[in-house]
């Protein structure tokens, strides 16, 4: 990126100046969100849904204009359409050319990425309410003395110890030295990834029973189903391809070998039928995103349609 | 950065209109017919038959952030907690994203307001569980087991939880409807769930279950602007075909590719 625009939120490298950062954005966010709550109840809403128009406006309109590169093509494009297209927006497209930005680049572009900051920062306060959520869960059970509460002491064993472990292999006097480093890996490697793998790999079981319960031959397409799994399975195990190893691996007749039919089946009918069904939620999603941006989906949220 | 190309913005505008112009002619009161979908009238079922036993229904709005996907899920919620409030049924819902726990509370406790049952909002039954798939998995199927849930719910962005999750909520014998536009996990969920919404029946969600007419217009505008699609697919297939021979088939082609490198 060319131009840099708002220097304030460049990267600092001081160590000083970045955790004088750090405390800044802090105390400006909690009086950002402090200074919400004493928005009037009727004016919140309105708030949100211009914020909302703001934001979704920018974010459409860094999409929907062209790029740089895409400016100098029309502008020099000797066809018909390029012409037309060039006599329409040429106002627009002419200093986007001789601009000094990248060639993915437009005019709103520079401030994607700050503005996505921005975002993971407001999103980042929201972290404390879901630990706050926990703590308040699994602390109440505790203090009630409820049936599982040990299953809530250990909730706070187990984040108390990967918080300690975690800092101390970076953090403190232990920072760097094997045996801490030693720790975290217990935790980190030892255990987590280990209870990871084991919940994945219950996946394997459950795909049997899941998959016993569906291929059994009860209707037309649960049938077609349960050949086309088997087919599609058995043309990529090493007995599936061996089965009709003996069917030539040239001319027509080669289509019938199993490993070609599996290959045909994942990438004809499934495709086109994956396609079909993406081309849908992608328009699903477009309509969703157009009634929230113009605040015409609060019905199903916050309030009656306006 | 990716930029639409010039038909792509023409394209979009023609939708973007489509869309609007059968919302606002919705919401003048043009009566509006959305044919039955199963998935979906299943979730009353699924709400009564909770009632019935007396036990509590569980939500799962998946893996994903504060997104479309996810506050489509969370309108569903919406619907299913008004429904719950009105025979005085527990909802459970397990989050994996503290921003969306935040949005889901708030939604819960809107539906309960406005169903006249502001008491029964339960801050602990919108609980965050973890952001980590399998920790979220295991603490889901966790609760699940001990609340013993009469009907379980899935909608919104699933990865490879969804059979832990969804298989879990057969071995308890809860009758299921799920919902996701990630086709990979589709298969899963048609094998364990009683009812599945494929595709953009996952999108027409809010507008079968609330009526409201926004969201009906909305719904058929969708359908409209799938028109559009089809016939630019076909199109372009003919421009494709017809192009070595056809001189208009070129120029159709030529217009899918203005503002691309040559």
């Amino acid at each position: 990126m060319k131009e840099q625009g708002f220097q304030f939120f460049a990267a600092h490298t001081d160590t000083a100046t970045k955790i004088a950062f750090i405390a800044g954005s802090l105390l400006l966010g909690a009086l950002f969100i402090a200074g919400l709550t004493f928005v009037p109840r009727r004016a919140r809403k309105p708030l949100i849904a211009v914020v909302t128009f703001v934001a979704g406006l920018y974010f459409s309109l860094e999409y929907l204009l062209p790029a740089k590169e895409t400016a100098e093509r029309v502008l020099e494009g000797g066809n018909g359409v390029n012409r037309t297209v060039r006599a329409l927006f040429g106002w627009y497209l002419r200093p986007l050319a001789g601009s000094r930005l990248d060639a993915d680049q437009n005019f709103l572009s520079p401030s994607v990425q700050q503005l996505t900051t921005a975002w993971q920062v407001i999103a980042g306060f929201t972290f404390a309410l879901g630990l706050w959520n926990l703590v308040h869960i699994h602390g109440k059970s505790i203090l009630r003395g409820s049936k599982n509460w040990f299953f809530s002491a250990l909730f706070f064993l187990g984040f108390a110890a990967m918080a300690l472990a975690g800092f101390m292999s970076t953090h403190g006097p232990y920072k760097g030295m094997e045996e801490s480093a030693a720790v975290f890996d217990l935790a980190t490697r030892g255990l987590l990834f280990a209870l990871d793998a084991a919940m994945f790999s219950l996946i394997a079981f459950f795909i049997i029973s899941a998959a016993y319960r569906s291929f059994r031959i009860r209707s037309a397409e649960a049938t077609i189903m349960m050949v086309s799994a088997f087919l599609v399975m058995l043309g990529q195990v090493p007995i599936g391809i061996w089965l009709t190893s003996w069917i030539p691996e040239t001319g027509f007749i080669s289509n019938f070998r199993l490993e070609h039919i599996s290959y045909w089946i994942l990438t004809q009918p499934n495709a086109a039928a994956q396609r079909g069904i993406n081309f849908g939620l992608a328009v699903g999603a477009m309509a969703m995103a157009l009634r929230i941006w113009l605040s015409l989906e609060r019905g199903s949220y916050f309030e009656r349609e306006l | 950065m990716n930029h639409a190309s010039f038909p792509v913005v023409v394209i979009e505008a023609i939708l973007i209109s489509l869309i609007l112009y059968k919302i606002f002619s919705a919401r003048r009161g043009k009566d509006l017919f959305i044919r039955r979908i199963p998935g979906l009238s299943a979730i009353d079922e699924a709400v009564g038959r909770a009632t019935e036993l007396g036990r509590p229904i569980f939500f799962s709005p998946g893996l994903g952030g504060l997104d479309i996907v996810s506050l489509q899920a969370l309108s569903i919620l919406s619907h299913i907690v008004k429904l719950a409030a009105q025979f005085r049924t527990r909802v459970v819902v397990a989050l994996a994203d503290a921003v969306l726990m935040t949005v889901a509370q708030e939604v819960a406790r809107e539906a309960y307001a406005r169903e006249g049952t502001p008491e029964l909002y339960e801050p602990d039954d919108i609980r965050f569980l973890s952001d980590q798939q399998f920790a979220y998995a295991s603490a889901s199927i966790g609760l699940m087991s001990r609340e013993k849930a009469a009907s379980c719910m899935y909608f919104g962005h699933f990865f490879a939880e969804s059979l832990i999750l969804a298989e879990t909520g057969h071995h308890i014998g809860a009758i299921q409807v799920a919902g996701t536009p990630d086709t990979t996990q589709l298969p899963f969920f048609i094998a364990a769930c009683d009812y599945t919404i494929i595709g953009d029946e996952f999108y027409a969600g809010s507008a079968y279950l609330s009526r409201e007419p926004t969201l009906l217009g909305s719904l058929v505008g969708q359908d409209y602007s799938k028109l559009v699609l089809l016939s630019l697919i076909l199109l372009g297939v003919l421009g494709v075909t017809l192009a070595p021979w056809w001189e208009p088939g070129l120029a159709v082609l030529k217009w899918f590719t203005i503002g691309k490198a040559e």
